[in-house]
């Protein structure tokens, strides 16, 4: 080590004597650094307007000659900053530079010599959100990852995540490597995630072998650096409240919408008009209540915090990364302490501590430790957040008061769950999520040998685990059975009927088959080469990779082997040519047919280092594409084989315990592969007037031999469940754009960028069934195309139904939904439906535009995030369709058809019944899921440096941000991302401080 | 300080590698760790796991009450068989009956997606069970321990399962695919119908095949009920070829037109008078063995009423012949999993109709129409047929230790709403006492097969295959009349009268056990389909208390219409085959009027 430090001072040194130093110049001694700390290396560092120059090392240092009235031009890749020479600052930051981008199991690669389609954002983007998760620290970021926000408690709080939209009809997980291994972005803290690249086409993915079709996600996390130390320290606190909460009708008009809704349906009204007054006039309320019940059980907002501490830095031989995180949120939940004895307040908390570790063990050798570990505790009530809140929407506000007036809580048979007595007195459940990530990277330069030949080899070792306690009780409710005189309407007799039981508050352990834990281990080996030439470059790697992935559940197990290989060659910096090869095999296929080879081929050329084209303002061009293969083996367990399993049992003659049965299962797949990707690509990346860079991307797939059923085309008298077969086809096309421009105007910085996905699928073969009409056909449309039937109006009349086509899904009534007769057979049933709106699963199109500037330390950004061509069906019962099953009514329903207003109607009548036309799908029920939404904004004030180095700081920030402020959409009611009777999701106020020494 | 961080690391990783999994290498690496996998060799490696597969393929037997565990059990959407034919109407909204029938909504279609009709061609689980019978067979000489006897009588059992499945089918559908070993994937299973006489012919031979070895009766009644026996066996080919020997499929002309009929997949070509004979035979044959060899008889303890309960309901009775059984017990009245309660009990799945329960004649067999039978307009369910007071919940019954009210406002049924109750009658049979202590918790078989049927049969088919009744034909019919205490049936009845008496017999003697639709049926009755059904209205007359008969008003009236009475197409006698199924285009020819 210390041989290495000497050598590369003396070369320094002598590099100096080179050069020419003025007299009253000074040498100055600096590093260059990005934002993150890490050195930059071979960075050119001139000084503008004279002749002198040099390139930093492998720790970023430099020495050059200056006088403090010397500005520094600073170019390293595409990145080019100035800087005044400072004579109290050793330190130059290079913010927009990122270098060793590490991707493919581990290559590395710069951005100006990669061929690949492949997109990456850094620490200071993810910085920008306050999302717990990182997976939803990243809408809108990177073009052609899709990530769709879903509902739900903080920790169930997972987005869908599509790279280059959906190209298969079977599981469409994308890929997540962390450090090389396979793990959950999910468990990783957002502060200490240095980058996440979307790798997209084939000469990015090939190499993960039959993992890499969907797509990946590869993500490094920040690591130490030589001679250098700082604390990072920052806390947040933050409001949370809900995203547009659905208006539930009150109970005199939830009354009326019963009575007119019965009216309609040819019976007699529910509700007296003595009752209507009572629910009116809030009188008699303990039998003719008026709850508010979202009110009841959710606060306005709910709170979190987030403290975060980092130590970063490292001495000669040893460099660190470490950091501690604590966060918490505590949820939405109303009247969570009325039992004096426990707060069933919803509640999550996660405890994080990570520790990188690289140790220089001798000159050339490289021991790498990392590991993450994770304590989170997750509390809610005993009866379930989502239990609580589908209660809460179902509920009418007249069903029964919150308690009655004996104290009791309110209930009736058909209402027999109380939400604000689901949160109150059902107990609490607290589960245990414990996970650790750990591995052991060893790196040897063998150099010695060979030179340009070192080798890695690493172990890993990631383990998670669920466990759960709680204490539970049940509880007893009340209902009223009324009497009213028929004349007069007072009320002659109440009768009390007591339901449920009041039981104590009991202990309840999991028992071990609640537990959820799944554990990997993994291990890499890797042989890198590299060679330059006078005008060649080589590199080559040579790679090894197992994967053992177990689940604590039966046919859980998952073993992988990956044996690849990656050749680089670049000719004069201009012409680049990439070969990546693996043949990886899978234990989910048959034996035999385990392995599958996945070749990849892409090129690239830097035509802005011809000399042809010296156009001043094109600072780089390339032009790149690539073709080749990569497979997906993710499918159910064991296919290849017919499962024989116990199954049904029989009585015979007094036998209470019965004969158990053995049942055989799915026939088993002959000949089981992978789903093979054949994807091609071109692209163009673009750096213009030293401020615009633009990357455009265009890419077409064949997804071939995807796993599908057989029943469709496989006669039903084979009488078991046919096997599944490699038969199914899909192709996926479209583009991905970049845009960012960057600019400062004197002091003041601004920047404005966005990207742009596009994608459209269509599925070739899905061993689809037979279908009478052309318009049926799933084959051809997109995967997730909406089908179902045409409404074209609402029925008017009886001599309108009597003259319309015969409806044959149930009775029709006037203000019940006209459909449309699409084979003109003169009646309305399945033969009719037809593709309707778009996929309800997956945007074609996904955008975000993110733009800020700052000036004297004091700055804004903002981040927008928007779909478009994206169905959303609205089935949700109480807030969309009203009153079916005894369930709620909400504002939505306001434009229904109703004798009075039959032109106006957006919405078919109001029925008791559950009416099968008009609530089966259809066009009524579907809205378009566009939206653009502010996703972040953050205005932030950067304290002036002369200020804080009084206190020994190096930075120190403070700012607001708001997340998820708006969006524009048709739903109105609700999240257009979130329908259904979930948790909510929510809008956030963070204040935060950020300090540094 | 170098090498003691190369010590520790090198310690670090060792502790590392050793706590992680084992880590190999080479392609043993992607062999699934062993688990408790189970395949066919596994299964026929031991008589123990081979049984427990019979079991299974036993497990796929019909049941006629709903139940919520599968498609069979769901059937119909919940609602029952019963429902489609005169003895009730049902009032279950969501039911088939309701949505697909009464309203005439059913159509091909329908059998693609619909889990509310009365039979499901793919859905049932009798493929899968005809499959597990094949398995069965295939692979029993493998079964290396059992003796040579047992394993032919399991194998005899197996033979049954898949004639039964085959026997309910060709009910519903006439002609079927004929499967007759389990099929490979890599085989084609281009299967196309057989005709109808093929498909009787292939069941009754398999069926003869297992009677053979299969034991006559069960020994451990307690232990073994249930299983298929060699009685088990000449009943089913008794009803199967009485069915056959009926005019839906033997006459001299189809029930309908088309490319089924002329392919002879919906009945058999021509008129053949001597399969009336044969059923008659095959009736006769096991009445002559059980009277010899005994084992079997009517529950007949002198105790009419009990008697009849005990005939469909008592385990281990002596008169079942074939009995399924998905569970032991019943569980709660409100079980989601054991629905027939729920649907039966309160949304009306089940109201019997007044033509019904004229059916029923008086305690001493008069006819209710008989000037001499007593039968009083005022106080009509006195001193009736006792069968009907254990199918039908009439006023004035005991019933929970007090006795029914039916009048409106009464106990049973306090308004016309009450859905349990819509026609004016509800339904005892199964449901016993309706509540906890009786039938709940209670046994649950279902009665598949009984004796009185056989006689009925016999019976049936000697007056039609002697163009009038013999002397045994009225022998077999008192018999089951005789166990409720009735009187002879009248002597002297012509051919058509000892018909109509016979399947009115039938019609008494097992409501709710699915056997009056497919007399409609095979007798292609059409006027039963499109006559007016009725319920009663019971009403108290002014101020008339207490509610003795002589204070109640009886109102007949007519129940909702349903769509056959004025649009009827003999298309409905048989299902129609998923279009998806006969779109895959391996001979599955559609049903006539279904196309």
């Amino acid at each position: 080590m210390k041989e290495l430090r000497l050598y590369i001072t003396l070369l320094l040194m002598s590099m100096l004597c080179l050069l020419d130093v003025n007299a009253q110049d000074v040498v100055k001694n600096g590093r260059l650094l990005d934002s993150e700390g890490n050195a930059v290396k071979g960075a050119t560092i001139s000084i503008v307007g004279k002749d002198r120059s040099t390139v930093t090392d492998d720790n970023g240092y430099f020495n050059i000659g200056v006088n403090d009235k010397d500005v520094f031009l600073i170019e390293a890749g595409l990145c080019k900053e100035t800087f005044k020479v400072k004579e109290d600052k050793d330190n130059y930051i290079l913010e927009d530079y990122h270098n060793d981008l590490k991707w493919g199991l581990g290559n590395e690669k710069t951005i100006e010599n990669n061929t690949a389609a492949i997109s990456t954002i850094f620490s200071n983007d993810i910085s920008k959100s306050s999302a717990i998760n990182p997976e939803n620290a990243i809408y809108g970021l990177l073009p052609g990852l899709s990530v769709l926000q879903n509902g739900g408690a903080p920790w169930a709080r997972r987005p869908d995540m599509f790279i280059r939209g959906i190209s298969t009809v079977n599981n469409k997980a994308v890929l997540v490597v962390i450090d090389g291994i396979e793990r959950p972005l999910s468990s990783l803290v957002s502060e200490d995630i240095k980058s996440i690249s979307v790798l997209k086409d084939a000469a990015a993915l090939a190499i993960y072998g039959q993992r890499g079709a969907n797509g990946a996600i590869v993500v490094t996390t920040k690591r130490g650096e030589y001679d250098s130390f700082s604390i990072d320290a920052s806390y947040q606190y933050g409001i949370n409240t809900p995203v547009r909460l659905p208006k539930m009708l009150d109970a005199y008009n939830y009354a009326q919408a019963v009575n007119e809704a019965s009216a309609l349906d040819g019976n007699s009204f529910v509700y007296s008009k003595w009752d209507l007054a009572d629910y009116k006039n809030g009188s008699n309320s303990n039998y003719f209540p008026n709850v508010d019940w979202v009110d009841e059980c959710l606060k306005d907002y709910g709170i979190s915090t987030n403290f975060n501490s980092q130590f970063r830095g490292g001495g000669k031989a040893i460099r660190y990364y470490s950091s501690i995180n604590y966060q918490t949120e505590k949820g939405l939940f109303n009247n969570t302490n009325l039992d004096s004895r426990y707060d069933s307040q919803l509640k999550y908390t996660r405890f994080n501590v990570r520790a990188n570790i690289d140790a220089d063990v001798t000159p050339g050798t490289v021991l790498s430790v990392n590991l993450n570990a994770s304590l989170s505790d997750r509390k809610y009530p005993f009866a379930g957040v989502n239990n609580i809140i589908k209660t809460m929407y179902n509920t009418p506000s007249t069903a029964f008061p919150v308690k009655t007036e004996n104290g009791k809580w309110g209930g009736t048979d058909i209402y027999d769950k109380n939400p604000v007595a689901m949160i109150a007195g059902t107990g609490y459940r607290q589960d245990f999520h414990r996970e650790l990530l750990g591995d052991v990277t060893l790196k040897q330069d063998l150099g010695k040998f060979v030179k340009g030949l070192s080798a890695e080899i690493s172990a890993g070792f990631d383990n998670s685990a669920i466990f759960w306690e709680g204490k539970k009780k049940t509880y007893e409710y009340e209902s009223f059975d009324v009497t009213r005189d028929a004349e007069t309407g007072e009320i002659l007799e109440s009768v009390s009927t007591v339901m449920g039981r009041e039981s104590d508050l009991e202990d309840y352990d999991s028992d071990h088959n609640d537990l959820t834990q799944w554990r990997r281990a993994t291990l890499r080996t890797k042989l890198d080469y590299s060679k330059n030439w006078e005008n060649s470059r080589i590199h080559a790697s040579l790679l090894y990779s197992q994967d053992k992935y177990v689940e604590d559940k039966q046919y859980h197990t998952w073993l992988r082997q990956n044996l690849a290989g990656y050749l680089h060659y670049g000719i004069k910096d201009k012409y680049l040519a990439e070969l990546t090869m693996s043949y990886a095999g899978s234990s989910n296929l048959s034996d035999g047919d385990r392995f599958d080879f996945f070749p990849a081929l892409s090129l690239g050329w830097i035509l802005s280092k011809e000399s042809f084209m010296d156009a001043e303002n094109v600072n780089y061009l390339k032009v790149r594409a690539s073709y080749g293969l990569t497979g997906s083996d993710l499918m159910t367990q064991n296919l290849y084989d017919q499962q024989f399993t116990n199954g049904g049992k029989y009585f015979f003659g007094n036998n209470y315990s019965g004969s158990t049965g053995i049942k055989p299962g799915r026939l088993a797949t002959t000949g089981l592969t992978s789903e093979l990707g054949v994807k091609s690509n071109v692209g163009v990346d673009m750096l213009l007037f030293d401020r615009l860079s633009i990357v455009l991307d265009a890419f077409y797939e064949k997804r071939k031999d995807i796993l599908v059923d057989t029943e469709g085309i496989v006669s039903n008298v084979i009488g078991v469940t046919t096997a599944k077969q490699n038969d199914g086809e899909v192709t996926n096309k479209g583009i991905d754009a970049d845009l960012q421009w960057k600019a400062n105007v004197g002091s003041f910085t601004y920047y404005v960028g966005g990207n742009f996905s596009f994608s459209k699928n269509k599925i070739v073969n899905n061993n689809e069934a037979y279908r009478k009409y052309d318009y049926q056909k799933r084959t051809g449309q997109s995967v997730g195309q909406m089908f179902g039937l045409e409404a074209i109006g609402f029925f008017k009349d009886a001599q309108d139904i009597a003259s319309s086509p015969k409806q044959s899904f149930s009775e029709v009534r006037p203000g019940d939904i006209k459909y449309k007769d699409q084979n003109g057979d003169k009646v309305i049933d399945q033969y009719d439906e037809v593709a309707i709106g778009n996929s309800s699963l997956n945007p074609e199109i996904y955008y975000g535009i993110k733009l800020g500037f700052e000036i004297k330390g004091f700055g804004v950004d903002a981040v927008f995030q928007g779909i478009a061509n994206q169905t959303i069906y609205m089935n949700t019962s109480s807030i969309f369709v009203p009153l079916r099953n005894n369930t709620n009514i909400s504002e939505f329903s306001a434009s229904r058809w109703v004798p009075q207003n039959m032109d106006g109607a957006e919405l078919p009548r109001l029925s008791m019944n559950a009416s099968e036309n008009n609530y089966r799908k259809n066009s009524i029920w579907l809205a378009d899921g566009d939206y653009l939404k502010l996703r972040s904004l953050n205005v932030y004030y950067k304290l002036p440096e002369k200020l804080i180095r009084k206190v020994k700081m190096k930075h120190a920030k403070v700012f607001v941000r708001g997340m998820n402020l708006f969006s524009i959409d048709n739903i109105k009611v609700m999240d257009p991302e979130a329908i259904g009777l979930t948790y909510p999701t929510l809008a956030s106020y963070h204040l935060g401080v950020k300090i540094g020494f | 300080m170098t090498r003691l961080i190369y010590f520790i690391s090198i310690i670090l990783a060792t502790v590392f590698m050793v706590s992680c999994e084992e880590l190999e290498l080479g392609d043993a690496a992607l062999e699934q760790p062993p688990t408790i996998s189970v395949n066919k060799d596994t299964v026929f490696s031991k008589l123990d796991y081979a049984e427990r597969f019979l079991f299974g393929a036993y497990n796929t037997l019909p049941y006629g009450l709903n139940t919520n565990w599968s498609a069979k059990g769901d059937k119909l959407g919940m609602d029952i068989l019963e429902g489609l034919s005169d003895l009730c109407h049902s009032y279950l909204a969501w039911g088939g009956v309701n949505q697909l029938y009464y309203n005439g909504q059913y159509a091909a279609g329908t059998e693609n997606s619909s889990s509310k009709t009365k039979y499901h061609f793919t859905k049932e689980g009798s493929w899968n069970g005809i499959r597990k019978g094949w398995i069965f067979i295939e692979n029993a000489s493998k079964i290396p321990d059992g003796e040579a006897s047992y394993i032919k009588q399991l194998v005899a059992e197996a033979k049954m399962i898949i004639a039964l499945h085959y026997t309910d089918m060709f009910r519903h559908y006439g002609g079927l695919p004929w499967v007759d070993h389990a099929y490979d994937p890599s085989e084609t299973t281009e299967l196309a119908r057989s005709t109808a006489k093929e498909t009787v012919d292939n069941i009754v031979a398999l069926i003869d095949e297992a009677t053979v070895d299969l034991p006559w009766n069960i020994e451990d009644l307690s232990n073994w009920d249930g299983r298929f026996t060699k009685a088990a066996a000449m009943g089913l080919k008794a009803r199967l070829l009485l069915f056959a020997a009926s005019p839906l499929f033997n006459d001299d002309q189809p029930y309908l037109d088309g490319t089924a009929a002329q392919e002879k997949l919906v009945w058999f070509g021509a008129k053949d008078a001597s399969l009336w004979n044969e059923a008659a035979t095959a009736a006769e044959a096991l009445i002559t063995e059980v009277e010899s060899k005994g084992g079997y008889g009517l529950v007949n303890s002198g105790n009419p009423r009990q008697d009849f309960q005990d005939a469909y309901y008592k385990r281990g009775n002596g008169e079942l012949l074939i009995s399924t059984r998905v569970r032991y017990q019943s569980p709660s009245w409100w079980s989601g999993s054991y629905y027939f309660y729920q649907s039966a009990g309160n949304y009306g799945t089940s109201c019997p109709t007044q033509e019904y329960i004229d059916m029923f004649e008086m305690a001493d067999g008069k006819d209710i129409n008989d000037p001499d039978s007593g039968y009083d307009v005022q106080d009509p369910y006195a001193n009736r047929d006792p069968r009907l007071y254990e199918t039908v919940m009439v006023n004035g019954d005991t019933y929970q230790g007090r006795t029914v009210e039916l009048w409106i406002g009464g106990r049973e049924r306090k308004n016309t709403n009450w859905k349990g109750i819509k026609t004016g009658y509800g339904l005892r049979k199964f449901l016993l006492e309706r509540n906890n202590s009786t039938s709940v918790n209670s046994v649950v078989q279902w009665p598949y097969l009984r004796l009185a049927e056989i006689y009925l049969s016999a019976a049936e088919a000697l007056n039609e295959a002697n163009a009038g009744p013999t002397a045994k034909a009225y022998e077999y019919v008192n018999k089951i009349r005789s166990r409720v205490g009735l009187g002879n049936l009248k002597p002297g009845l012509s051919q058509v009268e000892f018909r109509e008496a016979v399947l009115e017999e039938r019609a008494k003697e097992f409501g709710w056990e699915e056997v009056r639709w497919f007399d409609l049926v095979r007798w292609k009755r059409e006027a039963d389909f499109t006559k007016t059904l009725h319920g009663t209205n019971i009403t108290k007359k002014n101020g008339g208390q207490p509610a003795v008969p002589a204070n109640l008003n009886y109102s007949l009236f007519e129940l909702p219409e349903r769509y056959w009475k004025k649009n009827w197409s003999p298309k409905w006698f048989l299902s129609a085959f998923p279009p998806d199924e006969v779109n895959k285009g391996y001979g599955l020819v559609q049903n006539p009027g279904w196309e």
